[in-house]
């Protein structure tokens, strides 16, 4: 019994002395461990993370204080399953951080398991709220635009288009219908009235009832939470009708440059936030644009943008702690500042591990400069960070 | 009227894409897996057609073309040495014909998403008794029609729809008789991939064009086949009706519940008509 | 006699793994004649058949039509090469009228002459032919009842008029009387004795009133082997015969 209780004492003064006995040992690479969709529908978006990530990566000649940069990515599949899996091995195999995934689900059920195992996880894209409800989480920060910034956008970009009424046309699933709830109630501080609301299946096969509906309702917006192949079906079946010179079309991610491509001239003129543009005016994207291009042949899309900047913003601060161990790099992340992102100033809240930033209102439009897609996205408007987020208290 | 209308045009659309299917396992009892993929090819080569020549139209008569193409080299290669294999070979084939498609679609076209456009004649709506409707959906539903009457008299009215109506019921007495199977069984596989290639196509202006296409109205196509009893093409458009209109009326009053609503209908048959609404007990022999 | 054989089998054996279903048989049919094929369960006489006309590969040997070696062949070519048969068990279409199975057939042996695409214009010639087969098998009456509905005499005439449709010069017949109700075996047997003429005519059947009154020469089947041959009668009377075969019927 004694002997026990000494054990115990022994351990626990160790663990407590442990982290100032010494610091942490150059390893060999610093191991990034990205797991996000590759394959199915995710994969075009993945396919841009994936070369916004690697330009942050040459950007520092692919090491970091010295030591080589690995990066191991791996196909989600855009399942929760395979993606905790994934990172699972990755993080035996002694990954110094996890990048990922695309979708909530996934990203939700990914934070689990590297808070479990106390290892960083960047976010990049995943929306959700529960990423960064204060206090929750530990080990994970999103440096991309949350759920509440979108909806905020939406609700602006209603006020400035004069929307009276608007119709909501919404996934059914909680994530989609929180934002929906949201919207609804800042709608409501703005004097816009909800004459109409749908919840669809997901994947939704056809919308076309709905949008009679809407186009009945007498709103003279139609607000949607529809993502993706969501977005692109009922864009082009509320094209197939006339809809858009009816009533104003818009929702939060509802159009940027992927679904402009597939949906061309049935995306004219929707209304959406952006998670990024290369057109925005700072010194930091004038440069990546112009290494982006260099490397690609293309400008990047919002989600190789939103990649990029947040990767490199993650490296910087762990460069900066010159430190091995993961906790030093936590704890420099958490409140960090970074003045010369690809969208000016963003902060890191302390208290939720969200990035504070600007937010862009957009249209889909036409293009007709030479090295542009046919179809892309325009900037209307650009909120700043005091509009959307509250502080850290 | 315009659930109606709605319900028609998905109709159409479920025959377009489920009468392939059908028509292959009624032919050689196999279950073309792949059957979604080569819808998805038909898609992606409908967009090449417009892309290169701007022809909505012509892109109606090259894309099943090229999935008839496809579909001949499959059949020869994949399919010819396993008829009389179980079941299972067959179906782990088709799911490999699957993966080649998709990579070869991926390799040729990329990631992106295609765009797709109605063509300009039918990309205004219309109004019809009141109501505002879809110019193209009007031309899906009379396009399924006249695919759905066409295939009916080429397969009960025409000498070559005797034979394969023969060669399905009976393969080695149609050999008896100096017929060769194969041939035919290349045919009718070959024309069921081009209907699925046609009904991408057709679709695409509606629907997002990506890798992904495939999967989500291979199910459907299931449903449909299985309403309406397996290889038989009254019973595709019997049960293209039915789950047209049900979805159509599933959107009006409970847009959640559709797909539920889809499989509840699929049970009910299946209770009702084990072997669907016209199917038959099939010889396994 | 060789030379002008219509069909002719050198040493044909079928082996199923380590088991022997035929072995070694040789025989060459003479133009014109009806043969009975006659042997216990298990002989080997489907299999004999089924390897004349193409549907079981031979382990060995080889088989001739008119001299033309079709070891290689598969069935639809040598139908083509005017092999007709019907099957041990009734194979009718189901699913169509018995005119419409007859019609069917009889587009099968206009194809042979044409490419698919151009037999809508031989509507009338196959109609009528296959109007002709419904009197010549009695089943005029049946015309238009799905075929999966006749009696089982009736289901063996239209099998039988199926196989007629190409007019072919060799027809093997498996067991065309069996399940032929009482009624209606006189006239079957006739109706056998009927298409036979100017035929060769391979009948493998089990009810040896009716071989004994139709077949020219008798073929005895054991165990895979040729066991006995020559005219009914003295088959009839044959010591080998008997002890393999007759106990069961006569
Ligand atoms: N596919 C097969 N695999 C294994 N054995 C087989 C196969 N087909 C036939 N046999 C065997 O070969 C033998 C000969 O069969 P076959 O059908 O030729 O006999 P048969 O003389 O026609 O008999 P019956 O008078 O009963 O019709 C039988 O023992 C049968 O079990
Ligand atoms: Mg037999």
């Amino acid at each position: 019994m004694r002997i026990k209780r000494g054990i115990v004492a022994a351990a626990a003064v160790l663990a407590i002395v442990r982290p100032s006995l010494a610091a942490e040992p150059a390893p060999t690479s610093f191991r990034i461990a990205a797991i996000i969709g590759l394959s199915g529908p995710l994969a075009v978006i993945g396919a841009d993370m994936r070369r916004g990530v690697e330009v942050a990566l040459d950007e520092r000649n692919r090491t970091i204080n010295g030591v080589p940069i690995e990066i191991t990515w791996d196909d989600s599949e855009g399942k929760p399953q395979v993606t905790v899996q994934k990172a699972a091995s990755r993080i035996a195999a002694g990954a110094n951080m996890v990048f990922g995934e695309i979708g909530s689900p996934a990203t939700v059920a990914l934070s689990g398991l590297t808070e479990q195992r106390e290892v960083p996880l960047l976010v990049t894209f995943a929306a959700d709220n529960a990423l960064t409800t204060p206090g929750r989480l530990h080990w994970t920060f999103r440096t991309g635009k949350n759920v509440n910034s979108t909806v905020g956008v939406t609700a602006g970009f209603a006020e400035r288009n004069h929307v009276r009424k608007v119709f909501g046309i919404t996934p059914d699933y909680e994530a989609a219908r929180d934002s929906w709830t949201l919207f609804k109630t800042l709608a409501a501080t703005k004097g816009i009235e909800v004459v109409g609301e749908e919840f669809h299946q997901t994947p939704a096969r056809d919308f076309s009832i709905l949008l009679d509906k809407a186009m009945r309702s007498g709103a003279d917006a139609l607000y949607t939470v529809s993502q993706g192949n969501d977005a692109i079906t009922l864009l082009k079946q509320a094209n197939e009708v006339g809809l858009k010179e009816k009533m104003k079309l818009f929702g939060p991610g509802m159009v940027d440059e992927i679904i402009m491509r597939a949906v061309g001239p049935a995306g004219v003129d929707v209304g959406s936030t952006l998670r990024y543009h290369w057109s925005e005016d700072f010194p930091a994207n004038k440069d990546f644009v112009a290494r982006y291009k260099a490397k690609y042949g293309e400008l990047p899309s919002a989600n190789a943008g939103d990649a990029y900047d947040g990767m490199r913003w993650w490296l910087r601060v762990v460069a900066d702690t010159h430190s091995w161990d993961k906790k030093d790099w936590v704890a420099a992340m958490t409140g960090s500042v970074i003045t010369d992102s690809v969208e000016g100033r963003k902060d890191m809240g302390a208290c939720d591990h969200q990035a504070r930033q600007i937010a862009l209102a957009g249209v889909g439009v036409e293009q007709t400069a030479p090295d542009l897609p046919k179809y892309g996205m325009k900037i209307t408007d650009i909120l700043q960070p005091g509009q959307i987020y509250r502080p850290c208290p | 009227m315009n659930i109606l209308i709605i319900g028609l045009s998905l109709a159409a659309m479920l025959f377009l894409l489920s009468a392939g299917l059908t028509l292959i396992f009624g032919m050689g009892g196999i279950i073309n897996f792949a059957h979604g993929s080569f819808y998805m090819l038909g898609a992606y080569g409908g967009f090449q057609v417009i892309d290169s020549t701007g022809s909505f139209w012509l892109a109606l008569v090259l894309a099943p073309l090229g999935g008839a193409a496809v579909g001949v080299l499959v059949e020869r290669l994949a399919l010819r040495p396993v008829y009389n294999r179980e079941p299972f070979v067959q179906m782990l084939l088709t799911f490999g014909v699957i993966l080649i498609l998709e990579e070869g679609v991926r390799a040729v076209w990329g990631l992106d998403y295609k765009d797709v456009s109605a063509p300009a004649v039918l990309a205004a709506p219309v109004h019809v008794l009141g109501a505002t409707v879809s110019a193209f959906r009007l031309f899906l539903i009379a396009f399924g029609a006249a695919m759905a009457a066409l295939l009916f008299l080429v397969l009960e009215k025409t000498p070559v729809g005797t034979v394969v109506r023969a060669a399905s019921a009976d393969p080695e007495m149609v050999r008896a008789l100096g017929i060769d199977v194969g041939l035919v069984r290349t045919g009718v596989f070959a024309f069921g991939t081009g209907l699925a290639a046609l009904a991408g196509a057709v679709t695409a202006p509606l629907f997002p064009v990506e890798l992904g296409m495939g999967f989500g109205v291979i199910i459907d196509c299931f449903v449909v086949v299985v309403i309406g009893g397996l290889g038989s093409i009254k019973g595709a458009v019997a049960a293209s009706l039915l789950l047209g209109l049900v979805r159509a009326g599933g959107y009006g009053f409970a847009p959640e519940w559709v797909d539920l609503l889809s499989y509840c209908l699929l049970i009910a048959v299946l209770l009702l008509r084990p072997h669907g609404l016209f199917g038959r007990q099939r010889r396994l022999a | 006699m060789t030379a002008d054989a219509a069909l002719r089998c050198q040493a044909l054996t079928v082996r199923y793994g380590r088991f022997t279903a035929l072995d070694g048989f040789s025989y060459a049919f003479a133009p014109g004649r009806l043969y009975g094929i006659i042997g216990p369960n298990g002989a080997g006489k489907t299999t004999l058949m089924n390897v004349l006309v193409g549907g079981v590969r031979p382990s060995a040997g080889s088989v001739h039509i008119r001299e033309t070696d079709v070891t290689g062949l598969r069935v639809p070519a040598r139908a083509r090469m005017g092999l007709g048969r019907s099957f041990q068990i009734t194979r009718t279409f189901a699913g169509m009228t018995v005119f419409e199975n007859l019609r069917l057939a009889a587009q099968a042996s206009v194809f042979r002459r044409q490419p698919l695409w151009r037999s809508a214009r031989t509507f009338p010639e196959t109609a009528e032919r296959a109007r002709a087969m419904l009197a010549t098998v009695g089943l005029e009456r049946e015309a238009d009842r799905p075929a999966e509905q006749l009696s089982h005499g009736d289901g063996r005439a239209l099998e039988l008029g199926l196989a007629l449709m190409a007019d072919p010069a060799v027809l093997l017949l498996d067991e065309p009387l069996a399940g032929v109700g009482h009624g209606a075996l006189d006239r079957t047997t006739d109706l056998l004795a009927r298409v036979s003429a100017g035929r060769t005519v391979l009948l493998i059947e089990h009810n040896m009133s009716a071989v004994m009154r139709l077949a020219e020469t008798v073929l005895v089947m054991m165990d895979g082997k040729l066991i006995a041959q020559g005219d009914p009668a003295a088959m009839r009377r044959d010591p080998r015969v008997r002890e393999a075969y007759l106990g069961s019927d006569a």
